[in-house]
């Protein structure tokens, strides 16, 4: 059975490289190792701009031209699924892509950054601060899970995450809340509709021993493999 | 017809909150972009980490790692060797694999010393490069390279004698079969692989000044070409 490839978004920095200040595209080790563990094959998709993304002041960015769309597409087309990663700044390619997965119906794993920008995507309202400065930065916190794709996957009402954030969802759009931290902060978000199309707002990929994340990689590799064969399917019918 | 794949070696870093990340420098990303390439990034299928200042010693690809690798190479229609601060077996890896299936290869700095290291040694991996001492700077500065006259460098540029910027401060052994352009100090700048199409690798930067230099952009776009080709004459018909 083929490995399916799974797309990760890069995210910019520019660190210090043997005393150059070098934009970097760069990926997490973390996601990497989490996507090799769960029987997938990741690649990096870097964005299509012809701008220092580091440097640029966001009033000068431009919109993406057809050309600059027209690479991102040809990059997802590679994928099977795709992780919307962490990061601490989104640009309108993150946006972009999240719409082009949707309507393809690409399994899609949102994680942190990833899942808000779902539902701003659909919502179009901006983050709100986290009501309790702090709360959900560098902690572990409990969070309930309501009906839906990922309590099946789960398979527990409760379970023990990471938190990294400093900032919340407050209006989801069309998604589903499906898991709440105590304080009442949304910590997941899923579209059941979708092969496979959650948000969540803890790292999984930080903790694959944990049972939970294990079973959110699992469902997410499970997806795109599925997407990965009817792919193929297509391409012997057609 | 759509544009070709170019896989782009990531490179392992540390970022200076001490998280290990795999990254690609813009200057590769945009170089392809511009000339008419889809860039990837090639994540490593080994686990990788730093613990500390320098990348943990990594052990030899076993063969699910193999075989994850060569899945993700099949995507691409070039490859290209970033620099960086060491090289790994994967690397080798994916030059054994660009030899075999005759694509085309582009290494630039520690990626040339790799091919020519993998060229000229019979351990492939084994770092075989030595310090410079030279009156001439290769560390931050410029410096003039001369080109061999059955050099395929040589006759996309049209002059034995270019200037090159530099930034490094090891250099790779010589091997006149296939080291094709030296500093004037004799440091090997460019090594090709006999016989291939596009098969090279050089010391210096072209990705730093693809904006400002026609030399850069013809390598790159000579690249980009030579990828098309393999894409569309040597790919699909295997």
């Amino acid at each position: 059975m083929e490995k399916p490839i799974i797309g990760i978004l890069t995210g910019v920095s520019s660190e210090h490289y043997m005393g150059k200040d070098l934009t970097q595209f760069y990926v997490f080790n973390d996601y990497n190792t989490a996507v090799l563990k769960f029987g997938g094959l990741p690649i990096a998709i870097m964005p299509t701009k012809q701008m220092d993304y580091k440097k640029t002041p966001k009033e000068e960015i431009t919109p993406l031209t057809e050309e600059e769309k027209n690479n991102l597409i040809e990059m997802i087309k590679l994928c099977d699924g795709f992780i919307m990663p962490g990061e601490t700044r989104s640009f309108e390619h993150n946006y972009f892509i999240d719409s082009y997965l949707k309507e393809n119906n690409i399994p899609t794993l949102g994680i942190c950054l990833g899942m808000q920008v779902m539902a701003i995507n659909s919502s179009k309202e901006k983050l709100t601060p986290v009501n309790v400065e702090g709360s959900h930065f560098r902690k572990m916190h409990t969070v309930k899970l309501e009906d839906g794709v990922l309590k099946n996957i789960i398979g527990k009402d409760e379970v023990d995450t990471n938190s990294y954030h400093s900032y919340m969802v407050v209006n989801p759009g069309e998604y589903k809340v499906v898991a709440r931290s105590i304080d009442g902060v949304i910590e997941a978000i899923e579209d059941d509709k979708s092969l496979f199309r959650i948000g969540v707002q803890w790292h999984p990929e930080k903790d694959t021993l944990d049972d939970a994340n294990k079973k959110i990689f699992e469902a997410f590799i499970d997806a795109s493999i599925k997407y990965h064969e009817n792919k193929q399917k297509t391409n012997y019918d057609s | 017809m759509q544009r070709p794949i170019i896989g782009i070696v990531e490179r392992p870093e540390l970022q200076t909150d001490s998280v290990s990340v795999t990254c690609s420098y813009d200057g590769n990303r945009a170089s392809i972009l511009k000339s008419g390439g889809i860039p990837i990034g090639i994540l490593p299928t080994q686990p990788i980490s730093y613990f500390g200042k320098s990348p943990v010693k990594v052990g030899e690809l076993n063969i699910f790692e193999k075989e994850a690798l060569e899945t993700q190479l099949q995507l691409c229609d070039g490859f290209l060797l970033q620099g960086g601060n060491t090289w790994y077996e994967y690397d080798a890896f994916i030059i054994e694999y660009a030899l075999k299936h005759q694509v085309p290869l582009l290494g630039i700095c520690l990626g040339m010393q790799a091919l020519a290291n993998y060229l000229t040694n019979e351990n492939k991996v084994l770092d075989k490069t030595y310090k410079i001492e030279s009156d001439i700077n290769h560390n931050n500065s410029e410096h003039i390279v001369r080109l061999t006259r059955d050099s395929i460098l040589y006759g996309l540029l049209m002059q034995r004698e270019i200037k090159v910027n530099s930034y490094h401060n090891y250099r790779a052994h010589d091997n006149e079969a296939v080291i094709k352009g030296y500093a004037l100090d004799g440091t090997p700048e460019v090594v090709e692989v006999p016989g291939e199409r596009f098969m090279i690798g050089l010391q210096w930067h072209p990705e730093k000044d693809y904006d400002t230099n026609d030399d850069s952009r013809k390598i790159f776009n000579r690249f980009i070409d030579e990828a098309v080709y393999y894409k569309r004459f040597i790919k699909e018909y295997k």
